[in-house]
């Protein structure tokens, strides 16, 4: 379903470019005509395909590394003590930077391979999932936590437990939205300094003036994330389905 | 177990007025007992504050349990709910004592919900969700158990059964049952504590009433029936005023619960 909105987006977006293109009768330099698209889409299609299922992998994998980082930090800070009130801030704060400030930094200390693209993807999906986490993780659930607590049995692990619970939804609504920004740290990384990726060759057509490859590009990264975020969806649901028996 | 309530103050963050001012009362919670009064009255929040859930402005509860306990206060209330990830027969294995599943066995049937067992929580109707949890907070060992309108969205005739089955099952057991049917608080309990509408001022004292102490009200004779009329009305009549400044000039038949200090209430 997923797949199919991002097909619909795209052909619109095409429409409206060649629209534009006919309308003011520009040149098929700054706007190349569609069968010039699509025969460059065939012949370099695949080289494109596997650049963003490259960048692709390297997103999950920024998105995965975030996603345990920050549940492990909200757990441990998710108490109203002081630490938790530090990174608490600390969080708000940092993510008002944004990415393409720190990345330079990244590039210095890491250089321009894996490491850099994956340190940049999971930087730029982690801050909003650690806001998502300390709120669920620190919010009590008193209908479901107060038999347990007056009991004496509700230890932090299932109070985690009855939180990640009864946010679930909220939960797999934050993870699945972070997942595309992780694709866009990513490809922000490769645009700005790695040689590898989607967002290497989006900067190699912006240096050669050549819209028909970042239209391609574009194809490719929405074909993929799309994908992403629909299998996160579906993991999502299926999880909640089978918890709640 | 004994409850000194000394000055208690207390008011809700965001309420303009306090719903306890200068409370002093002692209750003696032996048996089972009631807590009555109007919606708005401070009959969940008295309860809570009991149960430690909320603390109060100024003021300090004391308490003080019989010989055989120290077990803590147990409150239970209709909007609790199970972990969603469990059935309900996973849950109350996990959280009954082993020495009390032959108890769990006999409550579940009992209480009508032993056909319920394998389903998820949420698959449930409101009155059998009650039944569910009263059941596991009633295998637990407490020193006293405040059930807060517990009972609410079950229907009249199991609610008077459950009710009968927890007198008859825990007889030396403490409890505090809140409810809105008078009938019911006057029949079943053996005292009733009596919260009248608050003034802007909050309430400052709390009555106390004997109660008829029942056990199965089904089938029960005219004259009974008659007693426990008459009874919920003289404590609907004790709920429905507005402050308690001259509590003895509303009757005889009630009075209020003594002060921490020994001396009457007032």
């Amino acid at each position: 379903m997923r797949i199919f909105q991002f097909l619909a987006i795209y052909l619109v977006g095409l429409a409206l470019l060649f629209g534009a293109k006919f309308a003011f009768q520009l040149s098929d330099y700054l706007v190349p005509n569609p069968l010039e698209l699509i025969l460059f889409a065939r012949k370099e299609g695949r080289v494109f395909m596997e650049a963003a299922a490259n960048t692709t992998m390297v997103a999950i994998a920024g998105h995965g590394c975030s996603l345990l980082l920050a549940a492990a930090v909200a757990f441990i800070s998710r108490g109203a003590n002081t630490i938790g009130q530090l990174v608490k801030t600390a969080a708000y704060n940092l993510q008002a930077y944004p990415v393409v400030a720190l990345a330079p930094i990244v590039f210095i200390f890491l250089g321009d391979g894996l490491a850099s693209r994956l340190l940049i993807a999971a930087i730029i999906c982690y801050f909003p999932l650690l806001l998502n986490f300390l709120g669920v993780f620190a919010t009590p659930v008193q209908e479901v936590e107060l038999f347990f607590q007056q009991t004496g049995r509700l230890g932090p692990v299932l109070e985690v437990k009855i939180r990640v619970f009864e946010n679930l939804q909220k939960i797999v609504t934050v993870v699945a939205g972070s997942s595309t920004l992780a694709m866009v740290g990513t490809i922000v990384a490769e645009f700005l300094a790695a040689s590898n990726g989607i967002g290497y060759l989006i900067r190699k057509a912006l240096y050669q003036n050549n819209l028909n490859a970042i239209l391609t590009a574009l194809f490719c990264i929405g074909l993929f994330s799309s994908g992403y975020f629909w299998t996160i969806e579906w993991a999502g649901e299926r999880i909640r389905k089978e918890l709640s028996g | 177990m004994e409850i000194g309530l000394k000055n208690i103050t207390f008011r809700y963050q965001e309420a303009r007025n306090p719903v306890f001012t200068q409370l002093s009362a002692r209750l003696s919670l032996k048996g089972f007992n009631a807590f009555f009064g109007l919606s708005g009255s401070g009959k969940s929040t008295l309860a809570r504050l009991i149960a430690g859930l909320e603390s109060p402005c100024s003021g300090s509860i004391e308490m003080a349990r019989g010989a055989s306990s120290s077990r803590g206060i147990l409150y239970s209330w209709n909007g609790e709910r199970l972990p969603g990830w469990q059935r309900i027969i996973d849950h109350l294995h996990r959280v009954t004592p082993e020495e009390s599943y032959g108890l769990l066995d006999e409550l579940t049937k009992q209480f009508g919900i032993e056909d319920l067992l394998l389903h998820r929580f949420s698959r449930l109707s409101m009155g059998q969700k009650n039944r569910v949890n009263l059941v596991r907070y009633l295998v637990q060992d407490s020193g006293l158990l405040i059930m807060d309108e517990v009972l609410a969205n079950v229907d009249e005739p199991m609610r008077h059964h459950i009710l009968a089955c927890i007198k008859r099952t825990f007889p030396d057991r403490d409890i505090v049952y809140i409810a809105h049917s008078a009938a019911e608080v006057a029949a079943f309990a053996a005292r009733v504590f009596i919260l009248p509408q608050p003034g802007e001022e909050g309430i400052s004292s709390i009555m106390e009433a004997e109660g008829l102490d029942l056990g199965e009200i089904q089938e029960i004779d005219q004259r009974t029936q008659e007693l426990i009329r008459q009874k919920s009305m003289e404590l609907l009549e004790k709920a429905s005023s507005s402050t308690l400044l001259n509590p003895f000039a509303q009757g005889q038949t009630s009075r209020p619960a003594a002060s921490i200090d020994g001396r009457d209430g007032l």
